[in-house]
């Protein structure tokens, strides 16, 4: 079956003319295009000298492309008292930890709420989209009061302990494995599987898109934790601090703020590529037949 | 697709109800006669700046109220969706 085929079988399928198709196919390409174009001006901006940064009207290309940006940025970086590499460092290890274990508490958390029934469990569900409302800037003071009789400022654990449990993160995994049948879990039950064993063997890798998703969040969400009010010791801060600081030096560091933000642009985005492609190939998976 | 719509729905109302930050960023903090402030910018202005820590909660109480109401008038649209 050639291509042509498929698509006048897909037309045909939708009910939709050949006419049709190739006007969505444009709408969505514009819209798709419109979509990129932050990130594409991000990355053009930084291989910009810093005299046709100010361009006014901004140009779409660079002219004369240059990554002196980069490098000024990692002569700053490495001038501080402490080496980059442990900046790194603190942040990979933030990350990593604050991903691996949001997604472990939160999915356990959420198929509790979602699956068992106990006293409390409709106030704790609402007690979350609540949660979800707060203002980040209404909790500082509490949070540094808890922090503080808690003994962690200045303690690295300060960075990851916050961010383990995110009512974002539950909310999600919850609205999800709510729409497992319940069938599927009696029939673990009947064969003698545990609670846990429910959990983790039969509810959770039928939720890997919610869980991809999830790990996006985190990820994303941790590698730019700053170590912000609790953490004052120049080894422990992690690498958004560091790269706001060389980046805030004012207009004549214009170009290595533009590189410090594709610095920081960079990883999150691979996370999420790689996450994706994983997102579409469990879609295909179901579980049950009604 | 109930409770991920649900989600979805309560994930915007956060994030619309505390839009401001690219006003910000376009028209600076405080904007041209304050022309172009949200319920947001409005507390940051009273707690941060001016210090009236009490009056900036009250705005965020109101804030938090209405996100409450939007939410569940939200969550009873879509109730038939969900179980």
């Amino acid at each position: 079956m050639t291509n042509t085929d498929k698509l006048k079988a897909s037309n045909r399928q939708a009910g939709r003319k050949h006419g049709g198709t190739i006007a969505i196919g444009l709408f969505l390409a514009v819209t798709g295009l419109f979509m990129v174009l932050p990130i594409y001006l991000t990355i053009v901006m930084s291989v910009k000298p810093v005299e046709e940064l100010f361009i006014f009207p901004p140009k779409l290309y660079a002219v004369r492309p240059t990554l002196d940006n980069f490098r000024d940025m990692f002569r700053d970086l490495n001038s501080n008292r402490v080496p980059f590499s442990r900046y790194v460092f603190n942040s990979l290890a933030v990350t990593v930890s604050v991903t691996v274990l949001q997604c472990i508490f939160s999915s356990m958390a959420a198929f509790t709420l979602a699956k068992c029934k106990f006293p409390g469990s409709k106030a704790i569900n609402s007690i979350i989209v609540v949660a979800l409302l707060y203002q980040s800037n209404v909790i500082y003071i509490m949070q540094y009061i808890v922090m503080s009789k808690l003994h962690l400022i200045d303690n690295p654990l300060a960075l990851i302990l916050p961010s383990v449990a995110s009512p974002m993160g539950l909310f999600l995994m919850r609205q999800s494995i709510s729409q497992i049948p319940d069938a599927m879990i009696e029939a673990a039950k009947v064969d003698g599987a545990g609670l846990f064993r429910i959990c983790w063997q039969i509810v959770i890798p039928n939720q890997k898109p919610a869980l991809m998703t999830l790990m996006i969040f985190a990820f994303q969400g941790a590698w730019n934790i700053q170590a912000g009010s609790w953490v004052f010791k120049e080894q422990y801060k992690t690498l958004p601090t560091v790269v706001t600081q060389a980046a805030a030096s004012g207009l004549a560091k214009a170009g290595v703020a533009m590189a410090a933000a594709v610095f920081m642009l960079l990883p999150p985005v691979i996370f999420f590529m790689l996450a994706q492609r994983q997102v579409i190939e469990t879609m295909a998976h179901s579980g049950i037949k009604e | 697709m109930g409770p991920q719509l649900m989600f979805a729905a309560v994930m915007q109302i956060v994030s619309s109800f505390t839009a401001g930050t690219v006003a910000q960023n376009l028209v600076g903090f405080p904007s041209t006669d304050y022309k172009a402030h949200t319920i947001m910018t409005h507390a940051y202005d009273y707690g941060w700046v001016r210090f009236e820590m009490g009056y900036a909660s009250a705005i965020c109480m109101v804030l938090f109220v209405a996100m409450y109401v939007c939410s569940r008038l939200i969550s009873r649209l879509l109730g038939k969706y969900t179980d």
